[in-house]
């Protein structure tokens, strides 16, 4: 019964990309664009948009320049949440961490994005930015003015993505981390380690696999973000940004926030089907590479016979 | 790190715990030249057997005339949400000497052994009672675990080895102390050389340790904890998951091993705890039942308990 049933079973996710890609392509029909979009030009004109307008450049840019930083801050901060709450806190706390940390994970990404435009945004022009300038104008990126439509651009929506992606991130490592056998850990101890000793030389290198699957994920998830991303990035610069106060555009939240022009322009319509095919192979790749961490640390965790 | 320093407090500091006095004639207990000494320098008391809870119980006093204790466990409850694993276990292991745990499965034997190190503390356990290594309790509020863990050692019942060279495998603890490397090394070949395992892995140091068989892991195992010179070896059923020959081979290191370590070993394998133990203790349902010579213990055991268990009764 389940055996003629398995086949096709296990093929549905295989038709299902198949069917998503031949459909984007079919819509966008290759030959009116052609592939004329990669470049990095985005000479602006109004109405509608030829092939010389908007090259993916800029936008591939602005998506990889957010999810980066975004995905910098988000490590750090996850892989100290993740340690504190296997190794360090007592285990109610630690319970508690992870579940507050799960929950934040289901929150809709639109309410993070409203939640960044009410209430971070304000925080973000008065005090942060300013701040953040006095402090690390030094530093590329850093200095330079504000942008002209106000405290939305690149930081503050790297901010909103790192808060989005930290549950994710945070629970993929804690699991890395958990999955580390207790035996090398109490090894580790038997020798007159301290816990931190342990965590950095015995969990943190067994656990290197699951860790950056952890960390490519996140990326991933950080890439394709666009509802909260288009509501405090501005988006209404369609430029290389001069500095990360300036407003820009990620591929995500470009296509997001078209779509309703790209019912009037045909030519648009067909440039965002495009831009969703690379975001689609981006986010393969990216799942792929993950998965590949992931089978590593699983054979890593058999040969060490982790758990009887 | 290399030098004999029993000071359970600090690492780096060289001096003997300083309110120490012996019991019988007042005198200050110091280390002498780095090691704290066994007896009293004065009117040579042996040091913890003069404590006069050791003297009520009759398990613990029958072990004093075997020679200086080096672990002396005292009215030791271990609970876990208020039920006891083990329950007022009295036990003081001699210098220099092979003591084997057995018992059946769930008896409370490796609980016992993972109290000697403070282990059981990693599972959120209730400790009661006193663990005194060469008179210091380990437990005391000063003492720091880490320390104890350097000086009372532990192997598994599985090897487990890191997922590092055979090398880093061994020097893993003296890198913590940031060793000079050349001290590194040297601690490092002198332990494989101790385990038997130099003339197997001397070419291969580089390679990874989970290349290794399973008998070599356990003794790489067995060389990362010598290699930060503890005296007290606690051994967790090391042999469980290792082959007749290995076994062997890890029965005759212990055996080896005796001279200048003391070595408890917990055993399900009666055979074993005949073989390698000078001494052999009892469990039972979180109780010692009985602790004497090995020999004593499977030839004229006083315990019935302890009789139904070594003639295969129940167990």
């Amino acid at each position: 019964m389940g055996a003629w049933l398995g086949s096709p079973v296990a093929l549905m996710p295989l038709l299902i990309l198949g069917a998503v890609v031949a459909v984007l392509l079919i819509a966008s029909g290759l030959k009116d664009f052609g592939l004329t979009f990669w470049g990095f030009q985005y000479r602006f004109v109004p109405g509608e948009p030829d092939a010389s307008s908007w090259g993916i450049g800029v936008f591939l840019v602005g998506t990889f320049l957010t999810a980066s930083l975004s995905l910098i801050l988000a490590t750090a901060l996850s892989l100290a949440l993740a340690i504190s709450s296997v190794v360090y806190l007592p285990p109610l706390p630690g319970r508690l961490l992870s579940m507050v940390t799960n929950l934040l994970a289901g929150i809709p990404s639109v309410v993070y994005g409203i939640w960044g435009f009410v209430v971070l945004a304000p925080y973000f022009g008065l005090t942060l930015e300013p701040s953040l300038r006095d402090v690390l104008g030094w530093l590329p990126g850093f200095g330079g003015p504000s942008s002209d439509i106000g405290p939305w651009g690149t930081l503050l929506a790297v901010l909103v993505l790192t808060i989005m992606i930290i549950p994710l991130t945070t629970a993929l490592m804690r699991e890395a981390l958990r999955s580390v056998p207790r035996d090398l850990v109490e090894a580790g101890l038997a020798v007159g380690a301290t816990r931190w000793e342990v965590v950095r030389r015995v969990r943190l290198p067994v656990a290197r696999n699951g860790l950056w699957s952890a960390v490519l994920l996140g990326f991933g998830r950080a890439l394709g973000e666009s509802v909260a991303v288009a509501m405090v990035i501005g988006g209404t610069s369609i430029a290389l940004p001069p500095n990360l106060y300036a407003s820009t555009t990620t591929v995500a939240s470009f296509i997001f926030s078209q779509l309703d022009s790209a019912l009037i322009y045909p030519n648009l319509f067909v440039l965002l089907v495009e831009f969703s095919l690379v975001l689609l192979v981006v986010a393969v790749v990216v799942n792929l590479v993950a998965q590949r961490f992931t089978r590593v640390e699983l054979a890593t965790a058999t040969t060490l016979g982790g758990g009887e | 790190m290399n030098e004999r320093n029993d000071n359970l407090v600090s690492r780096g500091s060289s001096a003997g715990s300083p309110s120490r006095v012996c019991p019988k004639c007042g005198a200050p207990v110091a280390a002498v030249g780095g090691e704290a000494p066994l007896k009293c320098v004065r009117c040579g008391t042996p040091l913890s057997a003069s404590l006069p809870r050791a003297a009520t119980s009759p398990i613990a006093a029958a072990s004093e005339d075997r020679g200086e204790i080096i672990l002396a466990i005292d009215r030791l409850s271990v609970l876990a949400r208020n039920k006891p694993l083990i329950s007022d276990v009295n036990l003081h292991i001699p210098v220099g000497k092979v003591t084997a745990i057995i018992g059946p499965s769930g008896c409370g034997k490796t609980t016992l052994l993972r109290s000697m190190n403070r282990m059981v503390e990693l599972h959120h356990l209730q400790v009661k009672g006193t663990v005194r290594y060469l008179g210091q309790d380990i437990y005391g509020a000063q003492v720091n675990p880490v320390l104890v863990r350097r000086k009372i050692g532990m192997v598994f019942q599985r090897p487990t080895v890191f997922p590092t060279s055979v090398f880093e495998n061994v020097a893993f603890g003296l890198r913590l102390d940031g060793e000079s490397e050349d001290t590194v090394e040297k601690a490092v070949v002198s332990s494989l050389r101790r385990t038997g395992l130099w003339d197997e892995v001397k070419d291969a140091l580089d390679r990874p340790a989970l290349t290794l068989s399973g008998g070599q892991q356990q003794r790489l195992c067995i060389a990362r904890a010598l290699a930060v010179s503890p005296r007290v070896l606690l051994m967790d059923e090391p042999t469980s998951s290792l082959d007749p020959a290995a076994t062997q081979r890890v029965e005759d290191l212990i055996f080896e091993l005796k001279s200048d370590y003391t070595v408890v070993i917990v055993t399900h394998n009666m055979q074993q705890a005949a073989r390698v133990a000078d001494l052999t203790a009892f469990m039972y349902q979180g109780r010692l039942v009985e602790f004497d010579t090995t020999k004593r213990v499977f030839e004229q055991p006083k315990e019935k308990l302890t009789e139904n268990y070594i003639t295969g009764r129940f167990g």
